[in-house]
This record gives structure tokens, sequence and C-alpha cells, in this order.
């Protein structure tokens, strides 16, 4: 076995580094999906009549809708009937005080390296942690609260901010948009919410960690965030779950909107549980995420860093309604032993002088395979419409494969759309070129591998940069084919 | 009769003010020289004179030869005698340089109500225009620009002025880029092309090429505006002390 | 035509047309061949806009008239006549015609004597050896219609370019469509075979004439043997109330070279499906594509490379010009399958959208497998080059010559590119007065 053989083997046999559990009592909503298990959550959560009635019609619709299956993988019929919608640490906090959260919850929340501690909070960044099913706590409320922001757990907005969760809350994807979204609009158990009202610029990063623990629990999280007029606001998305050897469910939904000049700028690392190498487990990760710039010159970005879940299927998009928006996404990839990912996003042109720009990179190791989708299109009325999308595949070793699926649809002459896409495979003479400079084979690989993704992550703020490179030279250096 | 008058000419591009009161009149046989440093507006008071519609023009006038320039439409400016050469001339794969000369020459022989040159006419022309240009023929076979280097297509604009004769010349730093020998060729087109009924307007950041085509007049432009005239010895003024003397008194004028 | 003729749907027609055709077969290998491409067709039915591959393009369109089966003989042309078609009096070349379907034998043009190649016409006659060894080996019978052209063909020959020969001529079929009295449903077939080291050039021209629209599914098999070259074209010029679909299957031994030149230049309703399958190594596929679309006019251009071994090369180029409330349709797909490394393959479809009501949908699609390959693909859409206008603009050349100027050199880079010269001068013609 050659040296670079030794290391590919080394590292994508390493292990998944979250994989521990949390022992801790949980109140868990007893298997299956029925009208009852709905009631069952709302009821938990104390929400309004109008909201279980919303909840209702979402189950009713998705009961009729077929799961999707055009996506590039393939995987074992999913029963929704063995499987637990609802889990939470039993010792629920009362958000008065942070240390009423089950010292066994923040535990597992610090050695994932998020404090829930007055002292150790991170500066300047708000943290939302989700376990399971809920909100375990939110820090800096009252800070944010100062300035107007709205920061909480999304039982507490249904309960507390009614009109908001009215107006917007299914207003970018409706429960009827997709087989996942509807299961989600039936079943969500918690999340974030985030309303920065006029003209403020939200003063910190806003940030969730979601932690699935529970066994053969689904997790189904909610998300909306609202810039109003002029605002900004950075929020920032983590998460892992332990090994198990069963495939677990994640059918989250983020809805994001910016009204005039307002500006959201959304970032993942998506570090769900990936199986083991044999492709044994993982997480099956489904998610509907849209932004739309609702206002004139607002703008959406979405970045990520995906290198978890078994299964990928996520296309976080943007409508580009108000005249002179911008929307963005940037992307990387990775999927290694027998990973699938099929991930790409949306840009609807419908305002006048939008612009937006995609740039989608994907690293396919082992028997993976990794597929980007994308869909631009430009309607009729979108004058001077401007796209350039950028999409590059990376391949490690000769089992795994990369797709490139774009769809580009334009209706009117002045629209710009220009799609590039490469594939390449670290090039020997990339890494003898290092070697003879006296950097190490493995050193050369993370080096050319983040060199390869450096603009998707310096979209990223510092502190997720820092985690989403160790993160892809984990799961990635050395494996040279 | 003065060629060019311009008159406080005021233009913008997206609301931002670019041109900020330029007057300049230019008479047949001289040659004037305009310099500045970077962002001063050389640049867009060149594409304003050929029309490029970019950029809007919010007051002033500029009369050619007596008309009013700034109602014409590009083309017209061309066919009146306007020439510009551009900073960045631009490639159009699929058009020969010739089928593209061809087409010019013959638009502009129409305007002024003259019969369309045929083929061995217009091979006749063009042979003789590139003796004086020292053009490679085969650069005029191939798609306009394509390829070109940055001298080639500097030559190529020269070359394409000869074609056109032009009353006006506006040279945009037609300089930038191009190694002494380069320069040199470009500048020795321009000058056989000098004549008492004709004009140029050298655009350049540096004195060199002005030692090449030497002008009547300089002007240093700074900040949208012409801010200081002389004769050809401001050129070497400039290039002794540099430009921030000029953006001192600018500033202390204003 | 009687109105409760007219009234029964396509496929119960061509159901008809099938038990019609199947009561003058006897049994034979070829027959057994068509039974099973019939039974396909059944099956699936026409294609439909659910089924990724015909998204953009609703078939519905142009199977919902009453066409009618043309019988043999009944439209032929006079040589005089022929020759009034586009491109029709090219000089230099060998030739074959094809009336709604069926070939026209006197107006062809062949050489004489044991020259180069052979030309065995099809006809009848489903018992010949040809027709057993090569008929449906490289087309992908997935395809509805080209199963449906399989079972159901009309006529067709089969091009035999015999070893090393290099043949001195263009090779140019002629489909032309004659709907004065009805519609039709054309379906021509043919085969072309190249022997190993042979060269051949090789075009296939569509015309028409009528008041009655026409549907022509045609289907064309290419065979290419070791180290030969085929330079294949395909010029649709149909009128703008004649419908095709065709679909154009390329298998490709080791060292062969292909190039292909697919102009779309006039016809109502297209839909174009060329497929490479290159089962040798260092194989050389080109893929040039222009398309000139007004009114109303549809095209779609599917096409599909497999590199199914090692050291191939694949490059494509696809332009189009779109007017009118005319729909572009673009879809290559490159796959390169685990063992074809070394592959190399490009794809670029660029569209440049002349009014606001013409629509173009793009998707150049990349399926890779194998991690030492170099693949690009790329598509724009976009207007005209506002700085390249303004550039000829400043030399006094006027804007809409600017334009004609600019678009013309932008269609040509394809013609350009074509090797039977015959062809070029007066499709350029036609692509200036199109352009207007």
């Amino acid at each position: 076995m050659s040296d670079q053989q030794k290391i590919l083997e080394e590292v994508t046999g390493s292990e998944y580094k979250f994989g521990f559990t949390t022992d801790v009592e949980m109140e868990v909503a007893p298997a299956g999906l029925t009208e009852d298990t709905i009631r069952f959550i709302s009821a938990k959560k104390e929400e309004p009549a109008y909201f279980l009635e919303w909840r209702l019609k979402a189950f009713r619709h998705w009961k009729k809708m077929t799961e999707p299956h055009w996506g590039y993988f393939k995987y074992d019929p999913i029963d929704y009937q063995v499987q637990s919608y609802y889990a939470a640490p039993k010792q629920m906090p009362k958000k008065a005080s942070m240390d009423e959260v089950d010292p066994e919850v923040r535990k597992t929340f610090e050695k994932l390296g998020i404090s829930l501690q007055e002292q150790k909070r991170l500066s300047g960044v708000a943290v939302d942690a989700v376990f399971d099913s809920v909100s375990v706590g939110t820090t800096f409320q009252k800070q944010l609260r100062d300035v107007g922001v709205i920061f909480c757990s999304m039982s507490e907005a249904i309960r507390e901010h009614p009109d908001l969760i009215q107006k917007y809350l299914g207003s970018v994807v409706p429960y009827s948009d997709n087989f996942f979204a509807a299961l989600n609009s039936a079943v969500f158990s918690d999340g974030s919410f985030a309303y920065v009202p006029k003209g403020v610029h939200c003063p910190m990063e806003l940030s969730t960690y979601f932690r699935m623990n529970a066994q053969n629990t689904g997790q189904f999280e909610r998300t909306l965030i609202i810039a109003d007029e002029g605002a900004y606001v950075s929020y920032l998305e983590g998460c892992t779950a332990p090994m198990r050897d069963k495939n677990q469910l994640h059918a989250a939904v983020v809805e994001l909107i910016a009204l005039d000049r307002g500006e959201v700028k959304y970032s993942t690392v998506q570090n769900w549980f990936p199986g083991d190498k044999d492709g044994k487990g993982g997480v099956f990760n489904f998610v509907t995420k849209r932004g739309l710039c609702a206002g004139h010159h607002s703008r959406i970005s979405w970045t990520q860093v995906e290198t978890g879940s078994a299964i990928t299927w996520k296309y976080p998009s943007v409508i580009l309604k108000g005249d002179h928006s911008h929307g963005e996404f940037y992307s990387v990839a990775v999927t290694n032993n027998h990973q699938q990912a099929d991930t790409g996003t949306k840009m609807q042109h419908l305002g006048k002088n939008c612009k937006s720009r995609i740039v989608a990179k994907t690293i396919s190791a082992g028997k993976s395979n990794s597929s980007y989708r994308g869909l631009v299109r430009v309607a009729k009325n979108a004058d001077n419409a401007r796209n350039y999308t950028q999409c590059d595949s990376l391949l490690v070793g000769d089992k795994c494969g990369a797709h490139t699926f774009p769809y580009i649809e334009v209706k009117n002459k002045s629209a710009q759309v220009e799609h590039e896409a490469t594939t390449s495979k670290i090039g020997e003479d990339q890494i003898f070129y290092c070697n003879q400079r006296g950097i190490g084979t493995e050193e050369a690989v993370s080096l050319i591998v983040n060199g390869y993704c450096r603009e998707v992550l310096n979209q990223l703020p510092m502190e997720f940069a820092v985690e989403a490179q160790k993160l892809l030279s984990v799961s990635l250096e050395g494996s040279v084919g | 009769m003065s060629m060019l008058i311009i008159n406080e000419l005021h233009a913008s591009i997206e609301e931002r003010e670019i041109l900020k009161g330029i007057s300049l009149t230019v008479n047949p046989g001289e040659v004037h020289a305009i310099m500045g440093p970077n962002g001063s507006g050389k640049s867009t008071l060149a594409s304003v004179l050929a029309g490029r519609e970019t950029y809007e023009v919010t007051s002033g006038s500029v009369a050619f030869d007596g008309k009013d320039l700034l109602d014409m439409a590009p083309e017209e400016r061309a066919r009146e005698g306007m020439f510009l050469a551009f900073q960045y001339p631009v490639e159009i794969p699929g058009v020969s340089t010739t089928n593209f000369l061809k087409t010019a020459v013959n638009e502009k022989r129409k305007a002024v109500g003259l019969a369309p040159l045929d083929a061995v006419q217009f091979m006749k022309m063009m042979k003789e225009k590139m003796s004086l240009v020292q053009i490679d023929q085969t650069l005029l076979s191939r798609s306009l620009n394509e390829g070109f280097s940055g001298g080639e297509k500097k030559r190529n604009e020269i070359f394409q002025m000869a074609m056109l004769e032009p009353r006006l010349g506006i040279l945009d730093e037609t300089d930038s880029g191009l190694d002494i020998d380069a320069l040199r060729l470009v500048a020795n087109g321009v000058n056989k092309l000098r004549n008492k009924d004709n004009a140029f307007v050298v655009i350049t950041h540096y004195q060199r090429l002005l030692e090449y085509i030497v002008p009547d007049f300089v002007h240093v432009m700074y900040n949208g505006r012409l801010v200081k005239s002389g004769g050809k010895e401001l050129a070497l003024e400039l290039e002794d002390k540099g430009y921030d003397w000029i953006k001192e008194e600018a500033h202390e004028m204003a | 035509m009687n109105t409760l003729e007219s009234a029964i749907q396509l496929p119960v027609r061509i159901e008809q047309w099938w038990h019609a055709q199947q009561k003058k077969e006897s049994a034979s290998p070829v027959i057994e061949r068509m039974q099973k491409a019939y039974a396909s067709f059944k099956t699936h039915g026409f294609p439909h806009v659910k089924m990724e591959d015909w998204k953009y393009t609703d078939v519905r369109k142009v199977t919902e008239y009453p066409y009618a089966w043309p019988v043999k003989n009944e439209h032929r042309l006079s040589r005089e006549y022929f020759k009034s078609f586009l491109l029709a009096g090219l000089k230099d070349v060998y030739r074959l015609v094809f009336v709604n379907g069926y070939l026209q034998e006197d107006l062809s043009i062949l050489p004489g004597g044991d020259n180069q190649f052979t030309v065995t016409h099809l006809g009848d006659d489903k018992g010949t050896d040809h027709y057993e060894e090569y008929l449906g080996r490289v087309a992908n019978m997935d395809t509805p219609f080209t199963a449906l052209n399989t079972a159901l063909h009309s006529d067709g020959v089969l091009i035999h370019i015999k070893k090393n020969a290099e043949v001195d001529k263009p090779v140019l079929v002629y489909y032309v469509a004659l709907t004065d009295n009805d519609l039709y449903l054309i379906q021509p077939r043919n085969i072309v075979i190249t022997e190993p080291g042979s060269k051949v050039q090789f075009a296939e021209i569509f015309v028409s004439k009528g008041v009655e629209p026409s549907l022509t599914n045609v289907v064309t098999e290419i065979k290419a043997g070791e180290g030969s070259y085929v330079d294949y074209s395909r010029i649709q010029m149909e009128e703008n109330r004649n419908f095709q679909i065709s679909y154009t299957g390329i298998e490709q031994q080791k060292n062969s070279r292909i190039d292909t030149h697919v102009l779309c230049l006039n016809g109502a309703f297209i839909r174009n499906d060329l497929h490479f399958t290159l089962q040798g190594s260092n194989c050389t596929s080109i893929m040039n594509g222009l398309y000139i679309l007004d009114d109303e006019q549809f095209l779609d251009n599917h096409t599909r490379v497999d590199h199914a071994v090692p050291n191939c090369m694949s490059d494509q180029l696809y332009k189009g010009i779109l007017n009118g409330k005319s729909t572009g349709v673009f879809n290559g797909k490159i796959i390169v399958h685990p063992d074809a490394q070394k592959t190399n393959a490009y794809q670029r479809n660029v569209n440049v959208l002349l009014s606001d009501n013409a629509t173009i949908n793009t998707k150049p699609q990349l399926e890779i497998f194998a991690d030492d390959v170099r693949c690009t693909h790329g598509a724009t859409a976009g207007f005209i080059d506002e700085e390249a206008i303004f550039y000829m603009q400043a030399r006094g050349i006027s804007k809409e010559e600017a334009r004609k100027l600019l678009m013309n050199a932008y269609a040509n880079e394809i013609v350009d590119k074509m090797n039977v010269e015959a062809l070029k001068d007066p499709l350029r013609e036609y692509i200036a007065q199109k352009l207007k």
C-alpha cells in the first residue's frame, strides 16, 4: 500500500468526533404519525388554536403527497410510522436563567464548543441551543431586546408574537411547497425566530446550534428570520448528531425575508452524522431553505459548508422579487465513504435589475456521489437580470461521482446569465510541487482543498470559517487517488 | 472657424458627476495633449465626445465644425469626422478587420454622398494605408482584435484612423501597455496623418508619448476640470515634478 | 379525409398502420425486432413533460394532428421541381432524395459500378441480411419516437463505406415533405456504416413545400469503424408549418473521429436527439450546432455523449439566436463512466435573445464517475455585446448594420467549422436573409 493510499484509508476511516451520546432523561412521544401526534406536539408547546389548525392543514396535505425521488441518490424507503416526532429533555428550562438547563445538556453543548454559561459565551454571538426537539436556551436575549431585535425559540414566538408569525410563517415556504416542507409544517417542534426592526443593524451574530440526540427520533426544526426595512442580520447554524446505526430523519424548513434595503446573511456548517464507512446509519437531511427578497435593494446570501449526513437534499434559494435585489449562494459540499449529496440553489429573478451569484464547490471522495442541482430563472418582466454561476467539482479517488445539473430558463432579452463548471482532481504535480517545497502530502491536500474552497469559506464569519476549515481537513486530508 | 468648441461640459455616470465643467477649443492643424492622474476624468471626456451612452451629459455644449455634437448618434459623429482610438479596443469574434473596415468606409462615403468603394478600390486603399502605418496584412484577415497583442490592437486603431481619415482624432491612452518600439510605430503613424486640416487630442498619463507626438498645447485635468494649460514645456514640468503640485494648486484654488 | 377518420387519435391510427404492415410480413429476425420496438412504443406511448428529458417539450403540439400514412410513389418530384428547393442544385455531390419518406430513385446520383461505397435500398424487403445486421443496433430503443420509427419506418437506405475508402464527393440525403393534399407522418430510417480507415462527408437536408403540417420522425444510425472519419451535417430548413423529431445515434470504434454540424434554421417544431456512444479509445467527437429561431418556432436540442472508455475527447459548441416568440431548449449531457479515465469533454451553449417574448431553457449537464478527467461546460444567455456595437458606431457604422454584422459573425462561426464546402456559401446567404 502506498503512503497516499494509507493516508486515504486513515482519513476515510477516521471517526466522527461528535458521535457521543448524552444520557439525559427524555420525554419522547410514542412512535407514529397521526393527527393525535400533531395535537400532542401542539399541546406540549402550549400553542394557540390558530396554530394547531395550520399544522393539521399541513398534515392533511402531506398525506396526499408522495416522497420526491428525483434527487441523485438511492436509499431504502423511509417508514414515517416507526419514528417519534417529539423528544425533549425532561427538565425543561424556564427562560429566566440558563442555570436551569439540565447540566448534562449543558455539558453536551460545551463538548461541542458551544457554551451556554454567562462568562464563557462566544463574544458577539447570541446562541439559541436546540436539543432534539426543543430550544434549551437563548443567550444575549436582553442585549438584543434593547435594540429591538427579537431572537427567541420558535415556540416562544408562536406564543408571544402571533402577529409576526401569522404574517410571515409559511409565506416563503408554504406547507404545500413540497413533501418534506409539509411534513415539517405539521410536526416541527422548535427552531429559531429572529426579527430585526427597521433600520437596525443587528449588533451581533445570531446563531442556532442543533443537536440531535434521541434515538429513532426525527428532527424537524423551523426557522424564520425577518430583516425589516434597512435592517441587517447575520445568522449562523451549526449541527451535529451522535452515531446511531439507524438512519435518522431531519427535515427542516428555513424562511428568510428581507424588506426594502434589508439584508439577511445565513451561514450553515452542517455536520450531521454521515454514517459509518460502510454506509451504515447517518442522518437523512431533507431541508427546504428559501429566502424572499421582498423589498427593493434587499439582499439575501446563503453560505453553506456541507460535510455531514448520509443523504443531503437541500437547495437554499432566493426569490428576487424586489427591484435591485441581490441573491447569493456559496456552497462547499464534501462527501466521503457512502455519502450522497444532491444540493444546489434556485435563483428566481422576478424584479428588475436584480443580481444573483452562485459559487458551488463539490468534493467527492470514497464511494460517494455529489451533485450540484441549480436553477436560474429569469421571468419575462425581470429586466437587466444578471447571474453568474460557477460550479466546480473535485474528485478524490476513482470510485466516487460528481454531477452537475444546472437549469437555466430565460424569458427576457436583457438578461445575462452565465454558467461555468469544471471538474478536476488534485494533481500529482501539485502535490509534488508542495512536497518539493517541504510540505507533506497531507498538508498539501489540505492546502489545496482549502484553496479550492477559499471563495466560499471567505463568506463565513470568522469563527465558523476556522471550524469549517478544520472540518474539511478532517474529512479529506491526504486522500489522493 | 474652430473645429471643436467644448463649453462648460458636465457629465455624470449613475448620478456621480465626473466632468465638472470642461471648456476647450481645438483649431485645425493643432495637437492638444490632455494629461492628468488616474481617475481625473480624461477617458470620460473621450467617451462623452464619441457618444458613449453610459454617460449622461447634464449641461454644457460641444460644437463640432459648427454642428451640435451632443445631438448626434455615435455613428453620425464618426461620419462627421470624429475618430476615437479606444483605450481598450473591442474584440469582435468572427468579423474580420477587412470586412469591418469596408463597411465603415462605405458607410462614411454614403453619408457624404459618395459611391461605395468596390473590392478592388478598397484593397488598393488598404495597401496604401498599410504601408503608411506599417501593419501586417495577416492581422487584417483575422477577426477584429481577437487574440491581438496590446501593441497589435493599438496599431490596428491607428490603421483604422488612417483608413477613415478623420478631421479630429482622439487618442485615449493609446500609449498604455506599449513597449518603446510599438510606441514609436504608433506615433509615427499619427505624425504621418497630421496635416493643416485635421487635429488631434492626445490623452495620456505619461509624457513619454509626447516626445514622439509633439503637442501644440498641453492641458492638465484633475478632478473633472482642466486646471492648467500651457505649451509643450508643461508636459516636461509634469514629468519632472509629478502631479502632486497640481493637486495642491487645485485644492488651494478650491 | 373524412371527419370520422380525423377524429381518431394518432396512437389508434398508428395501431391500424402497424396491423396493416404486419399482415404483409412473414416472420424474420428483423420483424421480431420491429415487434419488440412496437411493444415498447405501445407500453410507453408518447413522451410527456413529466419526463425529465421532455420537461420543456410538449409533444402534444405535434401529435394531435390527424396524420395520414403517405403512400409510396403517390408524390414524385420532377428533376426541375426538386432543384427549386434550397441547397438542391449543388454540383459535384452524390445524392439521395426521399419524398414523404420514400426514396425516389430516379433523382439519385451515385457512383457507378463497384466504387468506394454501396447504397442498399431497404425498401419493402425486411428480410435482407443488412437489415438484420444493422437495424436498431446503434439507436437507443428507450426513446418512444425511435421505437416507433424502428417499428414503422416507411423506407430507408444503408450506406456502406468500404474499408480504407475515401469517398470523393459529399453524400447528400434530401428529405422533402410535400403536404399539398394531406397531413403526413413521415418516417424514414437510414443506416451508415463506415468500415475501418474510411472517410466520408455525409449530410442530411430537410426541406418542405405544402399547405398542411407534417411530422417527420427520422432515425439515422451511424456506425463508425476503427480509424474512420465521418463528417456529418444535419440541416433543417423546413417551412414554418412542419414538425420534426429526429434521432441520430452514433457509435464510434477506436481512433475514429466524427464531426457533426446540426443547423436548425427553420421549421415550426423540432426535437433533435444526438447520441454518441464511444466504444473504443482515442475517439474524437465534435458537435457544432446553430439555431436561429423566430416567430413561434420551437426547438429542443438534446445531445448525449457516453464516454465508456478511456482517452476520448468530445467538444461541443451550440449557438443560438432567438427572436419573436420562439422557444429554444438545450440539454447537453456528458456521462463519463467509471473506466473512462483521461477523458476530455468540453461543452458550451451560448444564446442571444433578440426579443422579450423569446425563451431559452438550457441545461448543460455533467455526470462524472472517473477522477482523472478534464470536463468543462458552460452556458450563457445574453444579449448583444453593447461595447462592440459602440465600437462599430464610433467607426461610423449604424447600430442596425452593427447588429447585423455581429449576428452574422456569431452565426457563421458554426458555418465556418463545416467541412462540406459546397454548403457553406448558400447557408451563409440563407442565414443573412433570416437575420434581416
